[in-house]
């Protein structure tokens, strides 16, 4: 059993995944660049170790430099957080060869998920409903593709096998279309994801994007702890999340939740995991799993009350869950605001060094952050430096908490998109709740018109 | 056979014992080839007083470019491999990083005096950790 744990990881998450190993005694070793030198985390660390100059691929992406860290520093397990390697199965691998710890699912549920195509069958086999379209990499004949097509009815969209994110994937409303999109995404795939099978669905134009947070341990216990509603995207990218999703049948909620249950219990799944789905005229669309925590995992913390990484790390321990599915109980409402480092109208990313950084407080707010006055905003990497949870027994209430919240957030030397949130708290169809994946993109193409 | 680590350990005592300054053994397809450092530590010592005259600004930094643990003597000899006031040319061994059974050594950026091993040994170094700083030899204009 393991009392030393290596982050693989930087930012928000490091501190996250630290804040968890302290909670529970564990010794935390943080590995990081160059460029993250000066980090809150890296100074709170048992140890720290610089591993490389500011390039990720040297760094948070290199496998080898991470693995004779965790040697040096005499780590025995390593928390991936989200993003870098949180996702390689080959990495996942790799540690459990070092005979270290991996916090995370076995390698073979990696790669199973990552694999679109293996993940639908997967998941239809434990009756997860999923977007109609087979559940088999497309033909090479374009005609037995077309015939495809015409069955699931257009528009359809051809997916990547090993995209995912939403990349690697195109819309095709008319079939006139379909053969040089066919061939367009094929050759897209095997360049960026090395795996040349696409396969295809029917395109939804309004969906929602809900999805399930689920918890399983080595002594076949699974659970699904909520759903989050994180339609607010620009981009594929989540800006707003919240839990529960609004407007949404609760009863089907719970069916889908322990539909979800089912697929984890038949592939052998450990950890923490997300079930991503499309939402459209009362039906759920499985669309792919990601297997690690996630950015938006406070908002289900929050809800629950169920500590997520520190389930994660219990049960890399080989620890049983001590927590039973009638015993979870979702309070409230919160709601997550991603802080970037960025313009809030070109989006742009604005790095550089926070010379103030006041945080806000109060009842139900919670801020995740590595941010501090005088810390950096390295320009390497992506431009998320907090989060901002507000919780409320309504959502009205969790909505006001965060718009005082909002305002007491200040942080100077760096642009962030605070005042995109404060617009999109003032939007009426956001108060009402239950928009679609586009509505962030038309609302802001809306007002950019408007002016 | 196989050649394995307790050979070529056996094998550099006998060379440095002996006098002798290289090895060469083919065997099977395996080839190992073994030479002695021949400076001769030490001798350099006295440099040093000379050697002080220049500034402090012109100092140049040997630092790690892995993780691991610092190492200023190979762990089978007795001497550092360089020590303060000895001459050593660009690309000089100041040092090794010790990573499991890995050693990475820690090289000299320019030519000069060594002015001090900056790192301690057996401390837990990254990449980056200054570990000798080197008093460059004047260009010769």
């Amino acid at each position: 059993m393991f009392d030393k744990v290596l982050i693989a990881n930087r930012g928000e998450i490091a501190f996250r995944i630290q804040r968890a190993c302290r909670a529970m005694g564990l010794k935390t070793v943080v590995v990081h660049s160059e460029a993250d030198r000066d980090a809150r985390y890296v100074a709170l660390a048992d140890q720290a170790l610089c591993i490389g100059p500011a390039s990720a691929s040297k760094t948070y992406l290199n496998p080898a430099a991470i693995l004779l860290a965790a040697e040096v520093s005499g780590a025995q397990a390593i928390h991936p957080g989200y993003g870098f390697l949180s996702e390689s199965a080959e990495f996942a691998e790799r540690v459990a060869q070092a005979g270290l710890a991996f916090i995370g699912p076995p390698a073979d549920c990696i790669r199973t998920m990552g694999d679109k195509v293996a993940a639908k069958r997967a998941m239809r086999l434990a009756g997860v409903p999923c977007v109609p379209g087979p559940d088999s990499a497309l033909p090479d004949d374009p005609a037995e593709v077309r015939a495809i097509a015409r069955k699931i009815g257009y528009p359809v969209i051809i997916k990547a096998a090993g995209g995912g994110g939403g990349r690697g994937m195109r819309i095709v409303r008319d079939e006139r279309d379909l053969d040089d999109a066919l061939a367009l995404t094929r050759a897209e795939a095997s360049q960026a994801f090395k795996n040349p099978a696409v396969y295809i669905e029917k395109f939804l134009e309004k969906p929602r994007h809900i999805e399930i947070q689920v918890l399983c341990d080595e002594h076949d216990n699974h659970l699904w702890l909520g759903d989050r509603d994180c339609s607010l995207q620009r981009r594929n990218q989540k800006v707003v999340e919240e839990a529960p999703a609004p407007g949404i049948d609760r009863a089907l909620v719970e069916q889908v939740g322990l539909s979800c249950v089912e697929a984890c219990r038949r592939i052998g799944y450990r950890g923490a995991g997300t079930f991503e789905f499309l939402y459209e005229d009362g039906q759920f669309f499985f669309i792919e799993m990601n297997t690690r925590v996630q950015v938006e995992h406070p908002v289900t913390e929050m809800t629950t009350g169920i500590d997520i990484v520190k389930e994660q790390i219990r049960i890399a321990r080989g620890e049983p869950l001590l927590i039973a599915q009638a015993d979870i109980r979702r309070v409230g409402h919160a709601i997550e605001f991603r802080i970037n480092a960025e313009d809030p109208a070109t989006f742009a990313p604005s790095p550089g060094t926070v010379t103030r950084w006041d945080v806000p407080g109060g009842i139900g707010i919670r801020v995740d952050t590595h941010m501090a006055s005088g810390a950096p905003v390295p320009r390497h990497y992506d431009s998320l430096i907090g989060k901002l949870i507000a919780h409320g027994s309504t959502r009205d209430e969790a909505l006001a908490r965060a718009r005082v919240a909002l305002s007491e957030l200040r942080a100077d030397g760096i642009r962030t998109n605070v005042p995109l949130h404060q617009a999109i708290l003032a939007d009426p169809a956001f108060r009402r709740g239950g928009c679609d994946i586009h509505h962030l993109e038309h609302w802001m193409a809306a007002r950019v018109a408007a002016q | 056979m196989p050649i394995d680590m307790t050979h070529i350990e056996r094998l550099a005592k006998l060379l440095e014992t002996s006098g002798v300054t290289s090895i060469e053994i083919d065997d099977e397809g395996q080839s190992l080839k073994l030479v002695m450092e021949t400076s001769a530590i030490g001798m350099t010592s006295s440099v040093r007083a000379d050697a002080i005259s220049s500034s402090e600004e012109t100092l140049v930094i040997a630092k790690a470019d892995v993780a691991g643990h610092f190492l200023a003597t190979h762990p089978w000899r007795a001497k550092p491999f360089a020590e303060p006031g000895q001459q050593i040319e660009a690309g000089a061994i100041v040092g090794l990083v010790k990573i499991g059974l890995l050693y990475a050594p820690v090289l000299s950026p320019a030519a000069g005096i060594l002015d001090a091993i900056t790192a301690e040994a057996g401390a837990m170094v990254g990449y980056g950790t200054p570990i000798a700083s080197i008093r460059p030899t004047a260009e010769t204009a």
